[in-house]
């Protein structure tokens, strides 16, 4: 039971990932490593972090954010992602309807469990 | 830390010279730029993961395969390549890639690629009415059916005549600028399922 109750976790952890990428990327703009420190917690072991990059070109392609390249004095140049004013609005149409599915489900969650 | 190649660990370094191959690996199909771009971001992404986790094989743990994350970013920048330079060999290159990414790549491709299919006949078949103007174009025949296309000993008459040519070459031309952009903006959204948790 354990174990499929970790896969369900898995997957829904998997799955709200774009929205908590831009949820993250909204309070500050971030690199790729400062926004997988960021959603640590929510993406827990569901998905490697490398899983971002991919994420984070989808944004991009979509004009969700935009991209800048830091020339660092040690290390290889960093690029820093941006929110778009495309993307604060996605991420607020997302906040809105993620509240509505979450007072759904917290009722349903709530009701039988005890 | 500047770069991964001076890190003071042999077996860090061994580590990190062996992940950033196969990174290069799965990168080669991209153009030069864009691939050291990329690379650039991860080698910056491993250093910081190393920094924190201070053992390489747990940073380059954390970090994933290469092989299996970068694979959708290198076809979807494949698609935006061939949707900006339009050249046939990066569309046929994307098509190519996109069709071994999964089913929403193939299914994208085959879609497509038939698109392509009907642009090259037409553009064939406009340039074959310039050389053998008989039995290519519209045909209506006397049962009152369309014939398009070419048959020697089709009977008829030529709806377009001489203009079958240029109109097919416009058609072929246009159908194929159209797919291309759109092949070179669309987003294939795979299913968010982890990749374990499908098998």
């Amino acid at each position: 039971m354990d174990e499929l109750v970790q896969d369900w976790e898995k997957r829904w952890r998997k799955s709200v990932l774009p929205f908590a990428a831009l949820a993250a990327l909204g309070e500050s703009p971030k690199h790729g490593y400062g926004l997988a420190v960021a959603l640590r917690d929510v993406l827990g072991a569901a998905a490697p972090e490398g899983t971002l990059y991919p994420l984070l070109n989808g944004f991009e392609r979509d004009g969700l954010t935009s991209a800048e390249w830091a020339i660092q004095e040690t290390g290889p140049a960093r690029k820093t992602y941006a929110l778009t004013e495309k993307g604060r609005d996605a991420l607020a149409e997302a906040a809105k309807r993620w509240a509505a599915f979450n007072e759904s489900l917290g009722g349903l969650v709530d009701g039988p469990v005890d | 830390m500047a770069r991964w190649t001076e890190l003071g660990d042999a077996n860090a370094r061994a580590a990190m010279a062996a992940y950033f191959a196969k990174v290069d690996r799965a990168l080669a199909p991209l153009p030069r730029v864009e691939a050291e771009q990329v690379k650039a971001e991860l080698e910056a992404h491993a250093l910081d993961a190393l920094a924190e986790a201070s053992d390489v094989n747990a940073a380059l743990a954390q970090l994933g395969d290469p092989d299996e994350f970068l694979d959708d970013l290198v076809a979807d920048r494949m698609r935006a390549l061939a949707g900006r330079t339009f050249k046939p060999a990066d569309v046929l290159a994307a098509l190519a890639r996109n069709a071994g990414s999964g089913l929403a790549g193939l299914a994208l491709s085959t879609l497509v690629g038939v698109g392509y299919a009907i642009a090259a006949i037409a553009l064939a078949l406009g340039v074959l009415k310039l050389f053998a103007p008989q039995g290519v174009g519209v045909y209506r025949l006397e049962t009152g059916e369309l014939f398009i296309g070419h048959d020697e000993a089709v009977r008829g008459v030529d709806l377009f005549g001489f203009w079958f040519s240029p109109l097919a070459i416009a058609v072929s031309v246009c159908l194929y600028l159209a797919l291309t952009w759109a092949f070179g903006r669309i987003a294939v959204r795979k299913s968010a399922l982890p990749k374990d948790a499908k098998r």
